[in-house]
């Protein structure tokens, strides 16, 4: 059971102030694809499209693509006929790519490897598709994996694509997807579920879509293709665009590190819970995930001893990462700026223990300054804005509303223009609980706001552009935690860490 | 220029909820009578127009209906709930301070807001309250051969605003069968209710007024005090668009 956290406790001691009521001066991310890219605004289909993705085009060594080529291997379950043909469609539609249907709400797709500039993408031929009894993954896994260690040889990255028949929206077949995630990332194999899920005179899941568009040619896919291959090149570590992190626009300061903490209980073990995190570098770029060992928690509240042990982790994990180290190695700078993103309420204690673990990590890296942003999210629908001057009453993506000194309603998803149609969003509340205190990197609100737009446009699971309502952090941080209540962990030290393989 | 926003809070335009008239029992909620159980004394107390919370020792009551403190029947009241006589001191509490709120003061109003809105629907035959002080209208938005789908408002979300309090105001759906009764299976429910919530803002607020209009003004008691909703939306005034905010909605 993933936390559902205090966040009840936070809603019921919000404050509204009255004269605290203002529009908040926000700017919009920029989406980079490129180094040279001229656009301001740029949609990930046209970014990718025109530049390829940032990491194919980087000069940076610690950021550019250390792969060209990626092999798929995909697995269904044996007797589902309608499975196996819907996922030889998709794989003819990921390698020949597809042409939209109509103009509105469809788009165009080159082909994975043309669309994301790879050197080369296997794709099976049906005839390499790989058949498993449901329950018997692993034991078929063992008799192919000789398959995955030749492909990593050979300096490609293996994707597992499993088809099957369970959907995220229904518990049934749910065991399904639980298999294949828990069985590949076991065996540091990433690997992308895809289903197919029938019900009486209608269906879910992109299997469902494809066979649907093959018999009758009317059930616009483009969209639903770039989602999947964004998936896919997110498995292998590819990074699609980058959002610099600057606190704001103004300055040339940037929040060099966001770290997102979500709690999950450990299933059948009452009372312990894993603690994970989720850490972005000054590019948005994923420096790595941390899962703690199990705690006993009362309440979801860390003590003074586990915050100080669990950020202490953090940090280091934060500071041995190659190119951080490179920017912060002893004395290089004299400032580390660092965002912490927590749904509910930061705790005295949590905070006395995250202030020890910060002094301890100043000493080792030989910092002067380490200011640190406390960020307190509201995820449940509760106050909402209507634009009265908007056709539809929606409110813009990236519009804030400041209700008291330290927190704003912020909209992270919404139409891009005041003129599109798009069904309503809620925004979140974010608040900082340390602004403009001592050693706070965030003076104002607008910053704060502005930062929490920065980390959430790094949606790397969809291509469709403000749709994700949460920050990165804290959305990749509650994947990691889903998969953990399912017992499904990355292994200490395994490569998939620095991938989105928990999408 | 001035961007027209509004905000879905409706605020109190009573009385404040200062120095509130509070009857505290000496009792714990462990003394309870067996035949009782946290839900079960709620709802009963409710449709006795009573709140009550239990904090420090105590079981905190008053009148919701429209009663002053005084003409409470304590004494049967002790020996249907504990079985018991218990001590009783009056107290005046001012429900939004930090101390009292959360503990005390927001259980006490969302008691009292729920039997306002049972009694204020009880003579309209198109409106239904539940216990979470959801009122939801009984048309289908939506239907299909068996089911349907109803629309309502949530007002359980209560916030403090300038030492006064407001509701937050948010749409809710149910998913009902063709006799009424609530669809249990969540996978119908999901489905049926996913198909009527992508809505525009404007769909969004047209729903909402529907249901609003038939509950406001809302007068809540809360003992020798009364809470009076009359608006559902606050325009927000100092809603200065600025120069990057123009950038975008052009």
């Amino acid at each position: 059971m993933v936390e559902v956290d205090n966040e009840v406790l936070l809603l019921n001691n919000l404050k509204i102030e009255l004269p605290a009521l203002s529009i908040v001066e926000t700017a919009r991310p920029k989406q980079l694809f490129n180094d040279k890219q001229v656009e301001e605004r740029l949609s990930p289909i046209s970014g990718i499209h025109e530049y390829g993705p940032y990491d194919s085009t980087s000069t940076d060594q610690y950021l550019k693509r250390s792969f060209d080529e990626i092999e798929l291997f995909v697995f269904y379950p044996q007797g589902e006929s309608k499975v196996f043909s819907s996922l030889k469609y998709l794989m003819e539609l990921m390698e020949y790519g597809y042409n939209r249907l109509t103009s509105r709400i469809d788009v165009d797709f080159d082909g994975f490897k043309q669309e994301f500039r790879l050197k080369r993408v296997h794709v099976p031929d049906r005839s390499e598709f790989i058949s498993y009894k449901l329950g018997e993954l692993d034991r078929v896994i063992q008799d192919h994996k000789e398959l995955f260690y030749s492909s990593f040889r050979g300096g490609s990255i293996p994707i597992a694509i499993v088809g099957g028949t369970s959907h995220r929206s229904f518990y049934q077949n749910r065991e399904q997807y639980i298999e294949a995630k828990r069985v590949f990332t076991s065996m540091d194999i990433p690997s992308q579920y895809v289903s197919y899920y029938e019900i009486e005179d209608s269906g879910f899941g992109l299997l469902w879509q494809v066979q649907r568009y093959y018999n009758t040619k009317s059930n616009p896919l483009g969209f639903a293709l770039w989602n999947l291959s964004l998936n896919i090149y997110g498995k292998a570590g590819g990074i699609p665009w980058i959002v610099r992190q600057n606190i704001s626009p103004k300055t040339n300061e940037v929040i060099d590190f966001s770290i997102g903490i979500r709690f999950s209980r450990i299933p059948n073990q009452r009372g312990y819970v894993l603690g994970h995190a989720v850490i972005l570098d000054r590019f948005g770029k994923l420096s790595g995930t941390l899962t703690t060992r199990p705690l006993r928690l009362m309440g979801m509240k860390l003590s003074k001893y586990q915050a100080f042990r669990f950020f202490q982790d953090i940090l280091i994990k934060a500071l041995s990462d190659e190119r951080v180290r490179e920017i912060y190695g002893k004395g290089k700078r004299e400032k580390i700026n660092i965002a912490i993103h927590r749904l509910s309420t930061f705790h005295l204690e949590e905070i006395e223990g995250l202030k020890q673990a910060l002094n301890k990590i100043r000493e080792e890296v030989n910092v002067s300054e380490v200011n640190y942003g406390l960020i307190s999210i509201i995820r449940s629908p509760l106050l909402a804005l209507f634009d009265e001057s908007n056709p539809y009453k929606n409110v813009v993506y990236g519009t804030a509303l400041q209700i008291n000194e330290n927190t704003a309603l912020i909209y992270t998803t919404g139409p891009l223009t005041q003129r599109a149609k798009r069904s309503m969003s809620y925004p979140i509340i974010a608040s900082c609980v340390n602004l403009a205190r001592r050693n706070s990197p965030f003076q104002t609100m607008s910053e704060v706001c502005n930062h929490i737009l920065n980390v959430a446009a790094l949606h790397w699971q969809t291509v469709i552009q403000a749709s994700v309502r949460l920050p990165a952090t804290l959305e990749f941080a509650q994947n990691i935690a889903k998969l953990a209540s399912y017992g499904i962990q990355l292994k200490t030290g395994s490569w998939l860490e620095k991938t989105l393989w928990f999408l | 220029m001035k961007q027209k926003l509004t905000l879905n809070i409706m605020v109190n335009e009573g009385d404040s909820l200062v120095n509130v008239k509070i009857l505290a029992l000496r009792a714990k909620r462990q003394e309870i009578r067996r035949k009782w159980n946290a839900k079960s004394l709620r709802n009963y107390l409710v449709n006795q127009g009573i709140a009550h919370a239990f904090h420090g020792n105590f079981m905190w009551i008053c009148p919701v209906d429209g009663r002053a403190v005084e003409n409470l029947d304590v004494n049967n009241l002790m020996q249907e709930v504990f079985g018991a006589s218990k001590s009783v001191v009056i107290r005046y509490l001012d429900l939004t301070s930090d101390e009292v709120w959360n503990p005390i003061g927001i259980i006490l109003l969302r008691d009292a807001l729920r039997y306002a809105l049972i009694s204020k629907v009880k003579s309209s035959s198109s409106l239904l309250v539940t216990p979470r002080c959801e009122v939801y209208e009984k048309n289908f938005i939506q239907a299909w051969r068996t089911i349907g789908v109803i629309a309502g408002v949530d007002l359980s979300r209560i916030v403090r605003i300038n030492g006064n309090i407001c509701v937050c105001i948010k749409l809710t759906y149910e998913c009902y069968d063709g006799l009424f009764r609530r669809v249990d299976d969540p996978s119908i429910r999901v489905r049926a209710i996913s198909r009527v919530t992508k809505i525009t803002s404007d769909e969004y607020l047209a729903r909402m007024s529907s249901i609003m209009q038939k509950i406001l003004p809302l007068n809540v008691f809360i003992s020798n005090k009364r809470i009076l909703f009359n608006k559902w939306n606050r325009i927000i005034e100092k809603g200065v668009v600025r120069e990057t905010l123009l950038r975008w909605l052009k």
